[in-house]
């Protein structure tokens, strides 16, 4: 009886032993195409929100493969060709000798935006505080708080912020955040931002996710919190500066102030990039940049797409001559109006 | 005619204290206590590597590593050594890097199991294993060139089938031990993302009810396979030997894989466990090892 039993469990080791071998893709041009134009068939999230057909896209650059893989230089650029097409600043193709990006998404507008400008007297000049990418000044006579935050990509914490509140506790009248040319960086610390303007957690995002390799398989919506900070809050108004270049985790940020109760939204429409990139490689070891999870806004809309602003201005070259920036003005104009 | 009496009263104290003495000397080795020793294993030894986790990327990931483990088995009831209790915890840390060494992942993981093991000595030198344990499995996975999905974890939990085979082998100098076993998952359940769910949409929606997933045979095979020889010396014995553990799995259509190999080095030795001052030391013990 006992080595019936253990005869069962060695028959069950040998099921066990059936182990089954997954081929990996080798590492030719022709599977380096293959697996790219995969990997966004399979994963991007946006081919039929775009109205992109990928299929003719690949039968374009199929053509062209005998041509395009001469050197690994020329493939790299046709690689990235057919990745532009897809339009979005989240894509990227990563070899050792360059980087493929699609910028379009902000060279095709007005920039509406002028570093010099921001470093004027009237606005940050020399003797602004900078705490973590933060570079902060009163401005307007010190009625009016004025923060520029280059980068979702420097990180700050409750403590920096509370400095700088108590700062700007004597301007009165409210406060600018000036994210023109924040082309993202973490969503966390845009979600850790937006936190300091709400009295209350507040669904202002939804996120989905793939679930499957079709186009349109997709996870039931998420819903996502803007978590109210519990010990710092700013409760006064509030503008929120943008231009196209106001991308990706900026854009997330001006979404959940979209919602935020003495929130303005002032300038250009943002650049978009709402779907959360993640990465993958090819055989020959190139890293591929894709938009993978689609974000819509509160009313579960794309914000692939940029959001547009409360109040639209535009950077005006007369004010730019007399060393003015139109939308700050126009910010300080509407927070010290009586 | 009174020394004689004495003389004989003499003797015969005499013979019942060699008789009395001889008894209860017998009746102390009949009442020895039999005291279970926990046979211990301490094992160091250097690993090949080599995985897929398509989450992180298609290719596979292949590199070096370095392996500790400790096991540890004890009789339950020592006056029917038969049945033992087996515990393990292990860990490994690894550098891989991919085909092209374009990016590389590191790979820190560790196991904790618990169970049994069922003894057969009815083969002059040999000892047949077999068991069942639950064991605890946690991976991290970090691969520093993605973008939001810079690491990917492995948590699962298995139960998990246990073969062994012991051969003892006595030379002039010393009782050599060669082993070999086998253990693979028969069910449980992992935690495996979606590629397309970053951990940012787990850690915000507190959503992680979609990422578990139960296995079984039927998605996920594996195998871990041990040779070892035991050398004894003073107090303890040396251990060399190899371990190979193959394991795939898969959730929808996507395949996850680690396999690895290594080398390694441990010594044996049996722990006395008892407590309380007033508890003597144990005289008699058995242990599982042996």
């Amino acid at each position: 009886m006992k080595i019936q039993y253990f005869l069962l469990v060695m028959m069950l080791a040998g099921l066990s032993s059936c182990l089954e071998e997954f081929p990996y893709p080798a590492n030719t041009y022709r599977e380096n195409f293959e697996t790219l134009w995969k990997i966004v068939d399979t994963r991007y999230c946006y081919l039929d929100v775009k109205k992109i057909n990928w299929d003719s896209i690949r039968t374009v650059y199929e053509s062209r493969l005998a041509t395009d893989t001469v050197d690994e230089e020329t493939f790299f650029y046709a690689m990235a060709d057919m990745l532009a097409e897809l339009k979005d600043g989240h894509v990227n193709l990563y070899s050792a000798f360059d980087r493929s990006r699609y910028w379009n998404w902000f060279t095709d507008h007005p920039a509406n935006f002028n570093t010099s400008l921001i470093y004027e007297d009237r606005y940050l000049g020399n003797d602004y505080r900078v705490v973590n990418g933060l570079r902060y000044q009163r401005i307007a006579d010190g009625k009016v708080g004025y923060v520029y935050y280059s980068s979702f990509g420097d990180s700050f914490s409750d403590r920096n912020i509370s400095y700088l509140f108590q700062y700007f506790m004597s301007c009165e009248n409210g406060l600018i955040i000036d994210v023109r040319n924040n082309g993202g960086g973490s969503a966390d610390l845009s979600g850790r931002l937006a936190s300091y303007f709400f009295e209350r957690d507040t669904v202002s995002m939804y996120l989905r996710h793939k679930t499957g390799s079709g186009h349109m398989d997709f996870s039931e919506p998420v819903p996502m919190k803007t978590t109210a900070n519990k010990k710092i809050q700013w409760r006064r108004p509030v503008i929120i500066l943008t231009n196209r270049a106001s991308y990706s985790a900026t854009n997330l940020f001006v979404c959940m102030m979209k919602d935020a109760p003495q929130a303005l939204i002032i300038g250009d429409k943002t650049g978009g990039g709402g779907g959360l990139p993640l990465s993958n490689e090819l055989p020959n070891g190139w890293m591929v940049r894709f938009s993978a999870s689609p974000m819509y806004d509160g009313k579960m809309q794309h914000i692939e797409f940029g959001i547009d602003p409360d109040i639209k201005v535009d950077l005006d070259l007369a004010d730019v001559v007399k060393g003015k920036d139109t939308l700050i003005e126009y910010a300080v104009d509407i927070l010290t109006r009586p | 005619m009174a020394r004689i009496i004495l003389n004989s009263m003499k003797k015969t104290v005499l013979a019942f204290c060699l008789i009395g003495g001889f008894i209860f000397s017998e009746a102390q080795t009949n009442n020895k206590e039999v005291f279970s020793l926990t046979n211990v294993h301490h094992y160091v030894g250097p690993s090949v590597v080599e995985l897929a986790d398509p989450y992180l990327s298609i290719l596979n990931y292949t590199g070096y590593g370095m392996r500790l483990e400790y096991t540890d088995v004890r009789y339950f009831n020592p006056h029917n050594p038969v049945l033992s209790s087996y515990s393990r915890i292990a860990g490994l840390a690894a550098l891989t890097v991919n085909p092209q060494s374009t990016a590389s992942v590191t790979y820190i993981g560790g196991n904790v199991a618990w169970g049994m093991l069922y003894e057969y000595r009815d083969f002059s030198n040999f000892v047949l294993l077999a068991g069942a344990n639950v064991d605890f499995d946690f991976a991290y996975k970090m691969n520093s060139r993605n973008v939001n999905n810079p690491f990917n974890m492995d948590l699962a939990t298995d139960l998990n089938a246990m073969l062994g085979v012991r051969y003892i082998y006595p030379t002039r100098k010393r009782t050599l031990k060669f082993s070999a076993s086998i253990e693979f998952p028969l069910v449980g359940c992992m935690f495996v993302p979606y590629p397309g769910l970053s951990y940012y949409e787990m850690y915000s929606s507190k959503a992680y009810g979609e990422a578990i997933h139960f296995s079984s045979l039927h998605n996920k095979q594996g195998m871990k396979q041990q040779i070892s020889i035991d050398v004894p010396f003073k107090y303890s014995s040396w251990s060399f030997g190899a371990r190979m553990h193959q394991l795939t799995y898969q959730v929808g259509e996507l395949p996850y894989s680690f396999n690895e190999f290594s080398l390694f080095v441990g010594i044996t030795y049996d722990l006395i466990r008892f407590s309380g001052r007033k508890v003597a030391v144990p005289e008699s013990f058995i242990s599982p090892g042996y």
